[in-house]
């Protein structure tokens, strides 16, 4: 290696050729450098040779020599740069990863493959790695992407945007049309549709417009396009006359590009100047083109190797407003098919090769949104189920405008913003708002933005005004999910109860909320046909919470379900502002991410026969830093579908827990099995009843206290240990799961109340001193195939359900130990567990209670 | 996949110190040698060399199932270092069909100049030859194979010696093209053009009057290889035959895939005395050779190893001229001396691969080659079997195993060693701006 000393090196520069004299040393022969010079523009070029001979030819590979040189270009600012490699040959032209025919493409991004702590090292052992995947045949392995090849764009020349799949050439000949191009701005177009020559072309820009779903405004106009049926060698060549001669290889003639240009320039005149009258145009008028002239060049080079075809690699050559001229001339003539033209167009085809070969090539940038060659960056998340999706998303504030944000970039189809606020100062700390936004409403200021992230894929709409009364003018089945991020227990009881009412089934719902400090964030969500909504789920949420023995739910219940209402209110502006919780910008959307993720993640995997769920996360601050206790990260918590019955008094939904109707059909089969098959038996029920949604939740059921009456025809609910039991059970769920009415069983007859039932509903006959006005009586019965199938299987009984209400004063006298009377001498069992049934019962002294 | 075969077209520059003796080997049985240096006394200069006679003793075509057979011995000029050993050629079992001779000798004998033994008895075969053939010409007949000669250039004194009764399809001027060998056309295969030397220099240096030839091996799928051979001519003749060339329309033959350097890489060929008197670079000899050179164009030392640096006095090979080779060409300098170490150096060999041209075949593939194509009794085993020669002081030294190929996995060795750590730095984190 030339003597480096006497160049003028950069540190860099000195350190790139230490490295690379050190690799000669050290590599046998294997690599060797030899001339070292320095270049004008500030560049040390250094050429290197590396052994190739272990190399063994391949029929795919490249055929390698047995030693391969090339030319290292070492930029002054290395190794914050990486150098780039050229060969002097250009036998590796048209191979992928070679771009120019000479240079070798060994990172697809730098900014991540390349280490400048590695330098010379890495960048050799990349070369090595390329030459070992050409010689094998491997630059692309199958599934990799292909590397496009590369045409050198010009800034200027203007932007592409290609939306639709391309056509492809067929293999006897190229395709040749029209692109639909959509004129976005001064320098973008996108391709939004394309035209072949013998499909029927719009009469006008309407057509136009309507064939490519554009908005009645949209600008839009047509571009030449060829598409060849071979890949092009030599890339793309940078002067005009290098691209017209290898085009002419495929059979693309000057006289057909400047026919189609014209052809095409003439139609963009019929769509865009209807009424210019062609017989008395001005001058002027011929030499103003109607649209820019964009030629549009497909090559069969793009897709996935070694998987079907290849698909079409497009770049675009602006060309200048003259083409549109001798292009309209040229078809004029030589394509008029007069005859007496045919000369004149051939002096025009003449002339335009001509001034086509003197046109250096502008290639526009072009970026890609085909979706036969671009994957999208999202593909393999949660968030890929919301593509095309309907969401419906209601409030717009720290939660919900980045969720909403979130289903627009992930392709949702329509987005619903529903939001009764306005934006104010004080939001904007957290919420994505700006200054001119204030006193604008949030949803529309919303819908506004996100309609701009992707206005082909995504249309979104607002909804101004009160969520609850406002949601009637939706058809909400139209939606696939809703986000309620209002946290606001009004909606969510509107919700719970709207979507009881609906005999259709609900779209997903997630309901959203965050805690007081922004520490923590909940996502309850109750999938299509969940028996419950989002007061629902986050009732049976606290429940677990509280029943959790290892308390790893304390912050939770702290935070969210409090059992005396928290006495500091946050109130951030003076007067009488809602109460909100303290929250960064970073906070609430790290929570807002993180739920709609698990949210997603749920809805693209359901779990098992779990319908309802909740995802509870917590932030790396406050209660789960580094010295905290608190158990950190996301926790998940599933429910299945309670059983459901409508209770007769109310018509309200009477969800009935998996555990309560275990309770239920353990102590009926521990009945049937001790006290004989039709002996009825019962106990307390546990729960909750909620009136704004219409819901009775039956948590828990117990057995028949010791005291109990329990006979063929008729069950006495005793009171032995029926007060502790409540007590303790109301402070363990923190006073969510209360006393709710009692339960007792019809073996092998309807789930009807008799007689005795009925006379018992006005008294309610437990006479506990918190008795509350209403109860509800529960039967559980059926014909002995239902009731068999229910103690066998678990399947559900019949039920019958009645929340009544106390029209007598509660009693003060004790139960009567005995049954009652008009029922007559009848064989009888105490509850408890008690394994004999004590004697029949004498007619009682006292008359009957009622 | 290993292929066995070889090209049957190629050339071989043998490890001979500092002195030329190149092998081509045309195909069909055709293997013409331009010059020779075999030293019987291998360590006359210290020097590990190659025993050429007797390996082309071994490995030479028999036509006749026993005479080794060479078609053509081209000497580009008679100092020693070129025809060393021609007397031992001679006295060999080997038959040479042709000999390519310059005038210059009839000219240095005339005027009693020194010339080595092996000159003089070149001169005295030549001179044998030109008698048979105008004998047989005399009779009618074209000479035997064994007795043609070819006279190579011009010198104004050729009035005075017998060669030039000779008719004129015996002659061969600058700007000719040779497509026969030993009488034989061979123009679908091999042709030579005829750069020097030059009329005008007839009477000058006797390294001024070397043969340059460019040579063109053509494969059967029209792949073609193109040697250029100089001699021992310096700058001002090279220069001349470039521009001479450019000026004649023949540009193409003056093109170059291998070169063997002139005299032995010497600076003589690039650098020259300036107006001021000084030793300068000619850089416009650079961008001739550059300009000529083909993408993967390759430099040939035929030298011992190169010093650590050139001194005043110094005789070839000089690093000048090698810095100056590497400027213009993308691959290292070759030298016999030197390949593939200084050690053991091995006969360079350069194969005609269809489709790609001029190929250096690596050691280790060259041996590999060789012993497949002995076991398999046959095939195209010339190139290889000449290729594969080892030396006595190589054969001596310890553990001479069969050569490590110059390969990605020995540079990826070397990569890790002089980096210090034999893990591979730590992988990707993070996206960029994708």
């Amino acid at each position: 290696m030339k003597d480096s000393t006497t160049l003028e090196l950069t540190e860099g520069q000195q350190l790139a050729l230490d490295q690379l004299h050190r690799i000669v040393q050290a590599s046998r022969g294997s690599v060797a450098a030899t001339h070292v010079a320095a270049t004008a523009d500030g560049y040390v070029e250094a050429r290197v040779s590396v052994g190739c001979a272990n190399l063994p030819p391949t029929q795919d590979g490249l055929r390698l020599r047995s030693v391969e040189a090339v030319t290292l270009r070492i930029p002054p600012d290395f190794p914050f740069r990486a150098p780039s490699v050229r060969t002097r040959h250009t036998r590796f032209a048209g191979a992928p990863h070679v771009n120019w025919g000479r240079h070798l493409c060994l990172y697809r991004s730098t900014a991540t493959e390349w280490d400048p702590a590695d330098g010379m090292y890495g960048f050799i052992t990349r070369l090595l790695d390329w030459f070992e995947a050409a010689a094998a045949g491997q630059l692309d392995r199958p599934g990799e992407p292909l590397h496009p090849p590369n045409a050198l764009t010009d800034h200027t020349a203007g932007l592409l945007v290609i939306r639709h799949d391309a056509p492809v050439a067929r293999p006897d000949g190229p395709w040749l049309g029209a692109a639909v191009l959509h004129q976005v701005n001064d320098i973008r177009c996108d391709v939004v549709g394309w035209l072949a020559v013998e499909d029927p072309w719009p009469d006008s820009l309407e057509q136009l417009r309507e064939s490519a779903a554009l908005p009645a405004d949209a600008r839009a106009f047509l571009a030449p396009v060829v598409v060849t049926t071979k890949h092009l060698t030599f890339e793309y060549p940078l002067t005009a006359r290098e691209l017209v001669e290898s085009l002419a290889r495929d059979h693309i003639t000057p006289r057909l590009l400047l026919g189609l240009t014209g052809f095409v320039a003439g139609h963009n005149r019929t769509l865009l100047c209807p009424d210019a009258d062609a017989t008395v145009s001005t001058g002027d008028d011929e030499d103003t083109p109607a649209a820019p002239v964009h030629l549009l060049l497909g090559t069969p080079s793009r897709g996935i190797a070694g998987d079907g075809p290849r698909r079409t690699h497009l770049v675009a050559w602006h060309l200048p407003d003259f083409a549109d001229q001798v292009g309209r001339l040229a078809a004029d003539t030589a394509f008029s098919g007069h005859a007496y033209l045919a000369e004149l167009g051939d002096e025009v085809v003449r002339f335009g090769t001509d001034w086509l070969d003197r046109q250096s090539t502008r290639w526009m940038r072009v970026y890609e949104v085909r979706p036969e060659v671009t994957v999208r960056r999202d593909h393999a998340t949660p968030a890929a189920w919301l593509r095309g999706k309907r969401i419906l998303v209601l409030g717009a504030g720290a939660l919900g405008a980045p969720v909403a944000d979130m289903c627009a970039r992930a392709g949702a189809a329509h987005l619903t913003v529903a939001d009764h606020g306005l934006v104010h100062p004080g939001i904007l700390a957290r919420q994505p708002y700006t200054d001119a936004d204030i006193g604008f409403s949030k949803a529309s200021v919303l819908a506004d933005r996100l309609n701009r992230i992707d206005p082909h894929a995504t249309h979104v709409e607002a909804l101004v005004g009160n969520v609850t009364t406002r949601l009637s003018a939706l058809d909400l089945h139209t939606f696939d999910l809703i986000w309620d991020c209002t946290a606001n227990r009004i909606v969510r009881a509107h919700l719970e109860r709207a979507r009881r009412t609906d005999t259709a089934p609900w779209p997903h719902l997630a309901t959203l909320m965050i805690g007081h400090h922004a520490t923590r964030g909940i996502a309850a969500i109750s999938l299509r046909g969940a028996t419950g909504g989002g007061t629902d789920v986050l009732r049976r949420t606290a429940l677990a919470a509280h029943a959790d023995a290892t308390r790893s739910f304390d912050d939770l219940i702290d935070d969210f379900f409090p059992t005396t209402p928290p006495t500091e209110l946050f109130q951030p502006e003076p007067g009488c502002s809602d109460a909100t919780f303290t929250g960064s910008a970073a906070d609430v959307t790290a929570l807002a991410g993180q739920l709609a993720t698990g949210v997603l993640h749920a809805l693209a995997e359901p779990a098992d026969r779990h319908t309802m769920a909740v995802l509870i996360v917590r932030m790396p601050t406050g209660p789960t830093g580094p010295t905290s206790t608190q158990p950190s990260g996301p926790c998940w918590l599933t429910w299945p579908n309670d059983t459901l019955a409508t209770d007769k008094a109310t018509g309200y939904d009477v969800r009935i827990s998996p555990a309560a109707m275990a309770e239920m059909r353990a102590e009926a089969r521990r009945g049937a099995r001790l006290r004989g098959q039709r002996v009825e038996t019962g106990g307390s029920l546990l729960g909750a009843v909620n009136d704004a949604a219409g819901v009775i939740f039956i948590d828990e059921a117990t057995g028949p206290p010791p005291d109990s009456l329990l006979t063929e025809a008729y069950f006495q609910h005793g009171l032995d240990g029926v007060s502790g039991h409540l007590a303790a059970r109301r402070t363990a769920t923190g006073n969510i799961s209360r006393f709710l009415g009692m339960w007792h069983t019809h073996p092998h007859t309807a789930a009807q109340p008799s007689t005795t039932d009925r006379a018992a509903m006005t008294s309610l006959t437990l006479p506990l001193d918190d008795a509350p006005a209403r109860a509800l009586i529960l039967i559980a019965g059926g014909p002995p195939p239902v009731w068999q199938q229910w103690l066998t299987t678990g399947d559900a009984p019949d039920l019958y359900t009645h929340l009544a209400t106390r029209t007598v004063s509660a009693a003060s006298e004790p139960l009567p130990p005995q049954p009652p009377a008009h029922l007559g001498p009848v064989r009888w069992w105490p509850g408890g567990y008690f394994t004999r049934p004590l004697r029949p019962v004498p007619v009682p002294r006292k008359g009957p209670r009622s | 996949m290993v292929e066995t075969e070889l090209p049957g077209q190629g050339v071989v520059f043998w490890p001979v110190g500092t002195g030329d003796s190149t092998t081509i080997v045309v195909g069909d049985n055709l293997v013409m040698q331009v010059d020779l240096r075999d030293m019987k006394a291998a360590d006359e200069d210290d020097a590990v060399v190659a025993a050429v006679i007797d390996r082309l003793e071994e490995t030479l075509p028999r036509p006749d199932e026993t005479t080794p057979y060479l078609a053509v011995f081209a000497l580009t000029h008679a100092d020693s270092d070129h025809c060393c050993g021609f007397g031992d050629l001679l006295e060999s079992s080997i038959l040479i069909g042709e000999i390519w001779a310059t005038p210059r000798l009839w000219r240095e004998l005339s005027e009693d100049k020194p010339m080595c033994e092996d000159a003089q008895r070149f001169q005295d075969e030549v001179e044998r030859r030109v008698d048979a053939t105008l004998k047989a010409v005399k009779d009618g007949k074209e000479p035997a194979s064994g007795n043609r000669v070819r006279i190579i250039g011009y010198d104004e004194d050729r009035e005075l010696h017998s060669y030039a009764e000779l008719p004129d399809e015996y002659f061969t001027f600058p700007g000719d093209v040779i497509t026969k060998i030993d009488g034989q056309d061979v123009e679908d295969r091999f042709e030579a053009f005829v750069h020097a030397p030059f009329k005008d220099h007839c009477a000058g240096d006797r390294n001024d009057t070397s043969l340059a030839l460019q040579v063109q091996l053509k494969a059967s799928d029209g792949t073609v290889g193109r040697l250029l051979f100089l001699g021992d001519l310096a700058y001002p003749i090279i220069k001349m035959i470039f521009e001479n060339s450019e000026a004649a329309g023949n540009a193409d033959r003056v093109e170059w895939d291998v070169l063997l350097s002139p005299h032995h890489c010497s600076k003589k060929a690039m650098y020259a005395e300036g107006e001021d008197g000084e030793e300068e670079l000619k850089q416009d000899l650079l961008d001739l050779l550059q300009e000529h050179a083909s993408p993967d164009a390759r430099v040939i030392a035929s030298s011992l190893p190169f010093r650590e640096k050139d001194e005043k006095g110094n005789n070839p090979p000089h690093l000048l001229a090698r810095d100056a080779y590497a400027s213009i060409t993308d691959y290292e300098v070759l030298c016999t001396g030197e390949y593939p170490s200084k050690k053991e150096p091995r006969p360079v060999v350069f194969a005609l691969e269809p489709g790609l041209g001029l190929e250096l075949v690596d050691v280790a593939d060259l041996e590999n080659k060789a012993r497949m194509l002995e076991a398999a009794g046959g095939g195209r085993r010339l190139l290889a079997a000449l290729g594969a020669s080892r030396y006595p002081a190589a054969a001596f030294a310890a553990g001479a195993g069969l050569p490590h190929p110059r390969g990605t996995d020995v540079a990826r060795a070397g990569v890790q060693q002089a980096r210090g750590d034999k893990a591979e730095p730590a992988v990707q984190i993070g996206f960029g701006a994708a």
